[in-house]
C-alpha cells in the first residue's frame, strides 16, 4: 500500500476507495500531497472525484471500450514503451490490430465520455512515470468484467507500467479475508495456492496430504443455486456468507433456499440466509478467536483472541474439525497453526510463512520457505508466465440495457459506514445512525421529470422484481442511472438485480441492471 | 484492563488495532496500532466502532435445529453436529458429490478455517464444488 503514496498519477476505475477502503484512501491523499494527479472513471461523482484532476463519467458497464480506445490512443500517438513491450511481452501486433477501429469517437458514442477526455486520461497515464491502476467491483460486476481487467493489463503493459514500485494494476480487495479465501481454494477451480487440480503435480502432492479426493472444476456460487433450483444439488453448508442479501435475483435465490433438501448455515446471527437452514451453527465472531487473514497486500497478519466466544458459540475452525471427523475423516489439529503447519506444506506461496514468523508485521507471499522475507511486489522483470500476454477484448453487448419499459441503469454498491449486508455494522447504534435505511440516488432532472421528491418513497422495479426506498435526489449520479447500496435488507438492491454474468469467470453484472422507477 | 493486538476484521486493508477490554471482559474499545505497516495510527469509522455487535443480544448463542412446525428450537451441540454429519452424509452418493453438495466459505473465515473448508469439500465430502462470495 505504500506504493500508493509514491504514484505520480493514480487512476481509478470503478472503486469508491473513500467509502470502501478508507485506509487505502488515505494513501492517494498522501500521493496527492506530494504533488501526484488523480483521475477517475466512475458512473458516480464519488467523494474522490473532489480531488480529481480529470473525472470520466462513464455509463455503468462500458469500461471496456474507454480501455480500448485508451490503448488505441496510445499506439496511434506512439506512445507506447517499445522497449518493455519487445523484451516482456508476446501477441502485441494482435492486440494491436484489435483496438484499430477502437477510436474516442466510437468509445464516445458506447461510454458517454467525451472523445477530448479518453485522449487526456490515454496521454497523461502514457506520459508518466510512476502511473498505477486502483480498481474494484466496478469493473469486475459487469458482463465484460473479465475482457476490462485484460484489457487494463494490456494499457498497463503497452505503457512498461508493470512490476515496479507504484504502477500495475491493482485490485483492491473487498472483505477483510477475500484474499486469503482464494488463496486457501475456497474456490471450484484450484487447490490450495492456486494449484490448478488437473495438473498431476497437484495431485499427487494432494493425495499424499489429503488422501483420495475430489479433483473436477467444480460448481461456483452462481451455478450451485441453479443446481439447487434443478432439484439436483440435495445439501449444501453455508459458513459466514448471506446470499440473500449478496447475491443477484433475491427472489431466485429464496426459491432455491427453499428448496434444497437439506441446508446448514453457520453465523454468528440469525442472517436472512439461515432463516432458511435445517441446522444453525453459532459461530464465534473476529475477536474470539486465533487465525490469520490476507490483506489486499497479500500480507498475511495474525488474528488474536481478545475475549471467550459468546454464549455456547465456537470458533469456525473447531465447528468445521467437528464436521469433518463425524464425516469420517481423521482430523488431528490442536490449533489453528497446526492446520497452518498443513498449509506451508500444501503450497509454495505460503510454504514459509508460520504463526510464529508473522507475529509483528505480517509477511506477504510468495513466501517458499522459512527464510524467504515475502514478496512486496509481483512480476518483478519477469511475469509469472515468462513473457505478459497481449490479449484481444472485443466489446460487445451482453446483458441488461435501457428499454422503453427499463429506461434507467441501476448500479449497487456500498457506503462507508455499512459492511457488505449490514448483519454486524446494522448492530452498532454508532454506525447504524449515519445510514439508518437505504435509499436510491437518482439526478435532479429525472427527480424532476418524474415528479418525485427528496427522501419521498419511490418503487423502483426491474424484470426480476421490485423494492422500495427513498429518493435521494443528488447531481453525484448521472442522468438516467440510479444508485442502490446493498447493505439494508428491508430495501434489498439485489432483488434487481439479474444473473447476467461475465461467460469467463461467471461474476455477476452486479452494477448495472434495466430498472424503472415511480413514485409509490 | 488489558490491550490485545489484533487485525480489524472489515475490509481488506488489513489495519492494525488494539482491543481493550476491562477485567471483567467488557470491551472498552479500539485504538489503533500506531506503528502498524498498513494503518499506520488511523482507522477508519468501522475500525473505531464495529466492534459493539460482538455482545448484541441477537447473537446466536446455541446451535439450532428446525422443527416440524417449521420454527427452530436450541440444541446441544452433539445434536446438532450428528444431524449435520448425517445431512452431508446422506447427499453423498457414489464417487464424487459435486453435483450433489454445495460448500460455501467465506471471507470473513481465516485462512486456516478457508482450508479446512477445501479439504472438508473435497477429501470428506467429495465433491470440488466450493466457492466464496469474492464475485459478489
Amino acid at each position: 500500500m505504500d506504493d500508493i503514496s509514491g504514484a505520480e498519477l493514480i487512476l481509478v476505475i470503478g472503486s469508491n476507495t473513500t467509502e470502501q477502503h478508507p485506509l487505502a484512501s488515505t494513501r492517494i491523499f498522501e500521493a496527492l500531497e506530494k504533488g501526484a494527479e488523480l483521475y477517475v472513471v466512475d458512473p458516480r461523482r464519488i467523494r474522490l472525484t473532489d480531488f480529481a484532476h480529470a473525472y470520466a463519467a462513464i455509463e455503468p458497464g462500458t469500461n471496456l471500450p474507454m480501455i480500448n480506445a485508451m490503448i488505441h490512443v496510445i499506439i496511434k500517438d506512439n506512445l507506447v514503451d517499445r522497449d518493455f513491450i519487445k523484451k516482456r511481452t508476446e501477441n502485441y501486433e494482435e492486440m494491436k490490430k484489435s483496438v484499430e477501429n477502437c477510436t474516442p469517437e466510437w468509445a464516445e458514442s458506447i461510454s458517454k465520455v467525451p472523445a477530448d477526455t479518453i485522449r487526456q486520461f490515454a496521454h497523461k497515464y502514457a506520459t508518466t512515470d510512476k502511473a498505477m491502476i486502483l480498481f474494484t467491483m466496478g469493473v469486475t460486476q459487469q458482463t465484460t468484467g473479465v475482457k476490462s481487467i485484460r484489457a487494463l493489463a494490456n494499457l498497463a503493459m503497452i505503457t512498461g507500467h508493470v512490476g515496479r514500485p507504484s504502477t500495475g494494476i491493482n485490485p483492491l480487495r473487498g472483505q477483510n479475508n477475500v484474499q486469503g479465501a482464494g488463496d486457501m481454494a475456497a474456490l471450484p477451480d484450484f487447490l490450495p495456492g492456486y494449484q490448478r487440480p488437473e495438473w498431476q503435480q497437484t495431485k499427487d502432492r494432494f493425495t499424499k496430504i489429503w488422501g483420495d479426493f475430489s479433483c473436477l472444476r467444480g460448481r461456483n456460487i452462481i451455478e450451485m443455486f441453479n443446481l439447487m433450483d434443478e432439484g439436483i444439488m440435495k445439501a449444501a453448508y453455508i459458513v459466514g456468507e448471506n446470499p440473500i442479501l449478496s447475491d443477484p435475483d433475491q427472489n431466485h435465490t429464496i426459491h432455491c433456499l427453499e428448496k434444497i433438501p437439506f441446508l446448514v448455515v453457520q453465523d454468528i446471527f440469525l442472517t436472512e440466509t439461515a432463516e432458511y437452514a435445517d441446522v444453525v451453527l453459532p459461530a464465534a465472531s473476529f475477536l474470539e478467536r486465533e487465525g490469520t487473514y490476507t490483506n489486499t497486500d497479500r500480507r498475511v497478519q495474525m488474528i488474536h483472541k481478545v475475549i471467550e466466544p459468546v454464549g455456547d458459540s465456537k470458533p469456525d475452525w473447531e465447528i468445521m474439525i467437528e464436521i469433518m471427523k463425524r464425516v469420517g475423516m481423521d482430523v488431528k489439529y490442536q490449533c489453528p497453526s497446526d492446520i497452518m503447519d498443513e498449509i506451508n506444506e500444501a503450497t509454495e506461496i505460503y510454504g514459509g510463512i508460520t504463526h510464529e514468523r508473522i507475529h509483528d508485521v505480517g509477511i506477504q507471499w510468495p513466501c517458499p520457505d522459512k527464510e524467504h522475507p515475502g514478496t512486496p511486489i509481483l512480476h518483478v522483470g519477469e511475469f509469472k508466465r515468462g513473457k505478459g500476454l497481449f490479449t484481444v477484448n472485443d466489446f460487445e453487448f451482453i446483458g441488461d440495457q435501457r428499454t422503453d419499459e427499463y429506461p434507467y441503469l441501476l448500479t449497487t454498491g456500498r457506503v462507508t459506514h455499512q459492511y457488505h449486508t449490514g448483519t454486524m455494522t446494522r448492530k452498532v447504534w454508532t454506525l447504524a445512525r449515519e445510514y439508518p435505511h437505504g435509499f436510491v440516488e437518482i439526478h435532479p432532472k429525472d427527480a424532476e421529470n418524474l415528479g418525485i421528491k427528496n427522501h419521498q418513497p419511490v418503487k423502483i422495479t426491474s424484470a426480476r422484481g421490485s423494492i422500495v426506498a427513498p429518493a435521494l435526489i443528488t447531481d453525484r449520479i448521472n442522468e438516467k442511472t440510479l444508485f442502490v447500496p446493498f447493505h439494508f435488507s428491508e430495501s434489498p438492491a439485489n432483488r434487481l438485480t439479474g444473473q447476467n454474468l461475465d461467460p469467463i469467470i461467471n461474476i455477476p453484472a452486479l452494477k448495472v441492471s434495466a430498472v424503472r422507477i415511480e413514485v409509490e | 484492563m488489558k490491550r490485545v493486538e489484533t487485525t480489524c476484521g472489515y475490509c481488506g486493508c488489513g489495519c492494525g488495532i488494539y482491543v481493550n477490554v476491562a477485567d471483567d471482559d467488557t470491551i472498552l474499545g479500539i485504538t489503533p496500532s500506531y506503528n502498524h505497516i498498513v494503518s499506520k495510527g488511523k482507522l477508519c469509522s468501522k475500525g473505531w466502532h464495529g466492534y459493539a455487535f460482538v455482545r448484541d443480544s441477537r447473537r446466536l448463542t446455541s446451535p439450532l435445529i428446525r422443527q416440524e412446525d417449521g420454527t427452530f428450537r436450541k440444541a446441544s451441540w452433539d445434536e446438532a453436529l450428528e444431524r449435520v454429519a448425517e445431512g452431508l452424509r446422506g447427499a453423498m452418493m457414489g464417487e464424487d458429490n459435486t453435483d450433489r453438495i454445495g460448500v460455501i466459505s467465506s471471507a470473513r473465515c481465516t485462512n486456516e478455517e478457508n482450508y479446512l473448508m477445501a479439504k472438508l469439500a473435497r477429501a470428506g465430502l467429495k465433491t470440488s464444488s466450493v466457492d466464496h462470495c469474492a464475485r459478489l
